[in-house]
């Protein structure tokens, strides 16, 4: 399963080229977000609805639902209890400061056997194994798929 | 038990009589009277040979989200969207700001 980072789904949204041409060969069943990766974009979502200014309401929860419905199309990987054991070794192998979001979806994507795929090569080069690593914007399809 | 009967006058006369409850029993009778009376007889004699058994078929639940195809709809769906730049603007600044915290 391919698991896409946050940076891949704003590609998704803005519709860049290079991702359209994964998309055209890749299979949607093989493609999901890491639960991790919903609840960030809901939670900005959720900020925007409810601190924004009277004026800006309606826009912001008219795109609290569209980024819910776009959210609905996706399958989503959920860290489970296995991602637990798995984020704990991480940790202790791995004495460079992460960032916890990125451990947490480094461990689903280690516990699930897993591609994780982002433009963020730099911050999961040291917790996941290449072959676990794509990039979908930056490397084209011809290069990087089997 | 109540059941409801459908009485249909036929064109070429008599009456068609239809038990929807019980879809495969359908009658003909010459009048609304011998209709009913048969349609009475028939449900009695097809309830004394029946049971009812109720099953439960457990539902599969789908994996969250049902893969179909490219939600191609929502592809490039944020390109006139400021406020989805910020959102994941937003969301970086979050995984960084967790940096010092490991």
């Amino acid at each position: 399963m391919y698991l896409w980072d946050a940076n891949i789904l704003r590609a998704f949204g803005q519709g860049h080229a290079t991702l359209r041409s994964y998309l055209l060969r890749v299979p949607w069943s093989e493609i999901a977000l890491p639960s991790v990766v919903v609840a960030e974009v809901l939670r900005g979502r959720c900020d925007f609805a409810l601190k924004a200014t009277p004026v800006e309401v309606p826009l912001a929860h008219q795109r609290l639902l569209d980024t819910q419905q776009m959210l609905s199309h996706f399958q989503i990987v959920v860290f489970d209890a296995a991602c637990v054991t798995v984020m704990e070794d991480l940790r202790q192998r791995h004495r460079r400061r992460q960032r916890y979001a990125d451990l947490m979806i480094a461990a689903i994507v280690v516990a699930g056997r897993h591609v994780l795929v982002t433009r963020n090569q730099a911050d999961f080069r040291d917790v996941l194994p290449r072959a676990q690593l794509a990039n979908w914007i930056d490397d084209p399809p011809e290069a990087s798929l089997p | 038990m109540q059941y409801t009967l459908i009485l249909t006058e036929k064109p070429e006369g008599g009456i068609q009589v239809t038990i929807p409850a019980l879809p495969a029993c359908t009658l003909e009778a010459a009048t609304r009277d011998e209709a009913i009376r048969l349609a009475r007889e028939a449900i009695a004699q097809l309830v004394s040979r029946s049971e009812i058994v109720q099953i439960e078929i457990p539902q599969q639940p789908r994996a969250t989200g049902q893969p179909r195809g490219v939600p191609w709809e929502w592809f490039g769906a944020a390109k006139a969207d400021p406020t989805w730049d910020v959102l994941f603007d937003d969301l970086e600044q979050h995984r960084e700001a967790t940096r010092d915290v490991e």
